[in-house]
């Protein structure tokens, strides 16, 4: 199989907005989606992107996400996120649309459901450009969105570019927490058959969490809900630290050596913590690997999910979205900022990147 | 170096899922079968607990794969078999039941999702319900005929009773192909539908108006190869709080109906149960459906062989059976050990005393003797026990400790004196208050108290996935001491901090495993600091100690109805909280309880919080709470009673 994004663009650091701001691009009538919560990133990638290119021919489409705790830090955050998003549309004349988080039944449809209103309302429709900024965004959002949007443009129904951008900040990330874990599910529009697959218990299961930091009730639950016959941990190397996937393994000790798990030394994988598209080939090459070995078993289905920063799991969402693999995720009841952290002081650790997931560089 | 396998951490399902039944048949504890009601044959059968209760265990032992292998094995598990056959699931000459247990927890609540009709959604739902009934039937029929799945799905067909004629035509005809062929169509249908990244619509989709997958089958003969199987089917659907309520109430609308003949199970956790229902105890269950909530079951004794009017026995037993089941094998193999799980971690109570026993009961005497102010009215007493040796006498100084002061605020007033003979110390203890002492020497001079098998299976707080992980702690110490060529048996020292680390473990993992999780921790903070301060008093008022609170049958009202509970600052967050505390059994429920007078909630600590606050396991001892007192610990920045640490409110104490 050919794959879409062997040759990629990324643009991160100070080489962010090469293209997003580009002169020649300034002109390019483009939707700016985000979201609408407490997370203090919301607004960065936003701010830069105006100060950078104006607000000509810009329209922004908010996501609202579901309310924090009330009195907390968090509505706080939530609150000035929000005056500031509509300062800076108000200031550059940019049309601001709010869309609300839907009331769904079920966790995983809500994504869904955002991403079909965003399609039926013709959002896309005039534009040329659309940028998803998933930093402010969770998993349950931002994998369906641009899914979707991946579908719409490959689909020949968008022929614009598709950028997904991200505030990465690994400080930041720690002090943000999320409160139960209570089941898995497949993220919305990333089941992929794994129902039929389990509805015929012969097929095996092979999972491929991107492990990162305080996550252990996830993969439990994950562990539960798959039942998987193989696991396959991706430990996030290069990184930053380069000891990141042994704090991480020791971290997990217990999880991943334990009876229920028991993953063999041959089965870690790893994948650059800064570049999701070296990710993407990982898990592509270890999903056709697991796949003909285990043909002679039946249609074995690889599963992954989404442990570690935003950035990486853009490849997780990439080699989803290409090999047609399904997506567990546990669902948060909520999120919060741990012990009161003076968040607003890390900001300092930012770092923005910028992934051209479809369009211009990878046409014929 | 050798790799060694700890049994208690394999879990159930993964056991059946990776290894086949055997090893699951080996670790199941028989004794769990005692707390079945009867009729559970003929009308709904509803199995509710927390998680790790053992629901979906008790399910999958009656899966066609299970119950197939258990004949295979039956002599080596006799025990088991025996009982199975006595339950009406197992003939001599194999399965009497074709056992199909749906996970109820995969995609069905999305499903009303798809469409803002909710009779259409529902309709969906029993569908794609329908099509995996049928998929299980046919998975489990060619199972009990030793053949394979879906590959043999042509060798079956099925002859549907007068009544179950129309369903299965709906289901696809009497050929197990076309059966299957259509159901995996309904399968992907649906599903394609509710996964959909594009927009959907749901018109000319078709669902189904009623659970015709039980109809068509329950009557039904159904043939592989020729040969029918013998056996009425059981539909077992299990984990039923994933549905979404419109779905939960349709499902068990549909299977209460006693016109439906066959046998049908039902297993939701408690989580699914409404928040009126978790607290209010209000569930919607009929007459005519067997309730088994199984904490609540194991918590009043279980009935051998389920006899009616048999005395129940504690449930402690049973747990230790099934982590003998477990340890045995390893044990023999890894260390040749002979001995059971319980014998390593059974302690002398000598040994609690650890190495300065002579030292503490002096200590104790001088505190004894201090209190008695060398009153002659004590010194029968004090003789009495300095007869005594050991742990023995180590717990009567701490035992006549307390009686001494509970005498002196009794003896207030009184003009005469007497001394009081030895007699009259049995007359004022209890079995209570020995247990209170215990708790007070062991919290007083540092002595492991948590160990042994009395306390080990307290610790589960009737949970057997609980009990498991803290049984995998103690394996785990076994297995380093067989490592190191020493005997497996673990001194009381060191279960003791076994027992404080799973403890801590489980204190701090609610935030991260459940919703409302900061918000349970801070309910629970409040009752732990109110049960140690009632409890650590020298007269002990609520032997062996409190460890729990309880609120009114008014309050409980309140806390129920909307409005009021708004008007009350915190309401909305202790409503939430004490629900999930609840489902997830971190507070155990015993309802309507009666004291002076007054209905009562009481609500205990989960035994094994109780090591995270020195508190003993014994129940029984609990003081009330207003529910504004309550409350106010969850209102954010509040200072409740238990952090400033405040003392007694005025409220009534509660003595049982």
């Amino acid at each position: 199989m050919n794959r879409r994004w062997v040759d990629y663009v990324l643009r991160e650091g100070s080489e962010f907005g090469e293209f997003l701001a580009d002169p020649e691009r300034q002109r390019t009538p483009t939707l700016f989606v985000l979201g609408g919560g407490f997370d203090p990133r919301t607004t960065t990638a936003l701010e830069w992107l105006i100060s950078a290119r104006g607000g000509d021919q810009l329209e922004i489409v908010r996501l609202g996400l579901p309310q924090g705790m009330a009195g907390g830090l968090e509505e706080a955050w939530a609150q000035y996120n929000h005056q500031r998003v509509e300062e800076v549309a108000v200031g550059t004349g940019v049309e601001l649309f709010d869309i609300p988080w839907p009331h769904a039944a079920d966790a995983p449809s809500a994504g869904l459901m955002v991403i079909r209103q965003l399609i039926e309302e013709g959002y896309f429709e005039k534009v040329e450009q659309v940028v998803v900024d998933i930093s402010a965004l969770p998993r349950a959002a931002y994998f369906p969105v641009l899914g979707g949007l991946l579908k719409l443009a490959h689909g020949g129904s968008f022929g614009g570019d598709i950028h997904a951008v991200v505030c990465d900040n690994p400080a930041v990330d720690d002090v943000m927490v999320y409160e139960g874990a209570e089941g898995g599910a497949a993220l919305g529009g990333f089941a992929d058959k794994l129902e039929e697959a389990r509805s015929t218990q012969d097929h095996p299961i092979v999972w491929a969490p991107v492990v990162g930091p305080h996550s252990l009730a996830q993969l439990e639950a994950l562990l539960d809900f798959l039942e998987p016959d193989e696991i396959c941990p991706v430990l996030p190397f290069p990184a930053a630290n380069p000891r990141r996937p042994d704090d991480l393994l020791l971290q997990y000790r217990e999880f991943l050596f334990s009876e229920d798990v028991h993953v063999g030394s041959r089965n870690f994988i790893y994948g650059s913590e800064s570049n999701p598209f070296d990710l993407y080939r990982s898990l592509g090459d270890l999903q056709s690997r697991y796949r003909q070995a285990l043909a002679p078993l039946g249609p074995a289905t690889v599963a992954l999910s989404a442990h570690s920063s935003k950035l990486m799991s853009i490849g997780v969402l990439l080699a989803a979205y290409e090999h047609e693999l399904p997506v567990v995720h546990v669902f948060p009841s909520r999120y919060y900022i741990v012990n009161d952290a003076d968040v607003g002081a890390l900001g300092a650790y930012d770092t923005l990147t910028d992934l051209w997931l479809a369009g211009e560089p990878y046409r014929g | 170096m050798r790799s060694y396998r700890n049994p208690f951490r394999v879990r159930t399902s993964e056991v059946q899922h990776r290894q086949g039944s055997g090893l699951f048949l080996n670790t199941y504890g028989p004794a769990v079968l005692d707390l079945l009601p009867e009729d559970i044959w003929d009308r709904l059968f509803v199995i509710r607990s927390a998680p790790g209760g053992g629901k979906t265990s008790l399910m999958k032992l009656f899966e066609a794969e299970t119950l197939r292998t258990l004949h295979e094995r039956r002599e080596k598990l006799p025990d088991l078999a025996e009982r199975l056959s006595s339950l009406g699931a197992l003939a001599p000459e194999g399965p009497a039941v074709v056992g199909v247990r749906l996970d109820l927890r995969r995609n069905y609540k999305s499903v009303v999702d798809l469409t803002g009709h909710a009779e259409l959604a529902t309709r969906l739902f029993l569908r794609l319900l329908n099509a995996r009934i049928v998929i299980g039937a046919l998975e489990a029929a060619l199972m009990l005929a030793g053949r394979r799945f879906p590959a043999d799905v042509a060798h079956i067909y099925v002859q549907a009773s007068s009544e179950g004629r129309e369903a299965l035509d709906r289901l696809g005809g009497r050929s197990g192909q076309m059966l299957f062929e259509n159901a995996r169509g309904i399968e992907t249908e649906i599903l394609d539908l509710v996964d959909s990244l594009m927009p959907v619509s749901t018109e000319g989709i078709a669902g189904h108006a009623e659970l015709y997958g039980l109809h068509a089958l329950q009557d039904a003969t159904i043939w592989v190869a020729g040969e029918a199987l013998p056996g009425d089917l059981l539909l077992m659907f299990d984990d039923g709080q994933e549905l979404h309520p419109t779905q939960r109430e349709a499902i068990i609308r549909r299977l209460v109906d006693r016109n439906v003949a066959g046998a049908r199970w039902y297993s939701e956790r408690l989580q699914a149960v409404s928040t009126q229902e978790v607290i209010g105890d209000e569930g919607p269950l009929e007459r005519d459906v067997r309730l088994l909530q199984l904490e609540r079951t194991a918590r009043r004794g279980v009935a051998p062989d389920g006899r009616p009017g048999a005395r129940r026995r504690s449930f402690d037993p049973l747990l230790l059976d099934i982590a003998n089941r477990r340890a045995r094998r390893p044990l023999q193999i890894y260390g040749e050990e002979s001995d059971d799980f319980n014998t390593l971690i059974d302690v002398d109570r000598d040994d609690l005393l650890g190495a300065r026993p002579q030292q503490v009961i002096s200590r104790l005497r001088a505190k004894v003797e201090a209190a008695s102010g060398g009153d002659y009215r004590y010194a029968r007493w004090i003789e009495h026990v300095a007869g005594k040796t050991g742990y023995e006498a180590a717990l009567a100084w701490r035992e006549l400790e307390i009686l001494i002061a509970r005498d002196k605020d009794r003896r207030q007033g009184q003009l005469f004196d007497l001394q009081l003979e030895p007699e009259t110390m049995s007359e004022r203890t209890s079995s209570s208050i020995r247990e209170a002492a215990a708790c007070f020497l062991a919290h007083e001079f540092r002595l492991p108290y948590y160990a042994g098998t009395s306390q080990i299976p307290k610790l589960a707080s009737f949970n057997i996935e609980q009990f498991l992980d803290l049984g995998g702690s103690l394996f785990e110490e076994m297995l380093a001491l067989i490592t190191l060529g020493r005997t497996p048996w673990i001194g009381p020292s060191r279960q003791d901090t076994i027992v404080r680390e799973a403890s801590d473990r489980l204190w701090g993992q609610i935030p991260e495993r459940y919703s409302h999780g900061r918000d349970i921790q801070r309910l629970l903070v409040e009752i732990a600091e109110m049960c140690r301060r009632e409890t650590f008093r020298p007269k002990a008022p609520y032997p062996p100690g409190a460890t729990g609170t309880a609120i009114s049958a008014d309050d409980r009202r309140r806390l129920l109805a909307p409005a009021q509970r708004a008007a009350i600052a915190g309401g909305d967050q202790l409503y939430r909280a004490l629900a999930q505390a609840i489902a997830f059994n971190l507070l155990e429920v015993e309802d309507d309880y009666s004291v002076k007078g007054k209905r009562w909630m009481v609500l205990y600590l989960n035994r094994l919080l109780c090591p995270r606050f020195n508190l003993p396991l014994g129940r029984g001892g609990f003081r009330e709470r207003k529910l504004e007192q309550l409350a106010r610990c969850l209102i954010p920045g509040s200072n409740s009673t238990a952090n400033n640490g405040s003392e007694s409110d005025g409220s009534v104490q509660l003595q049982l």
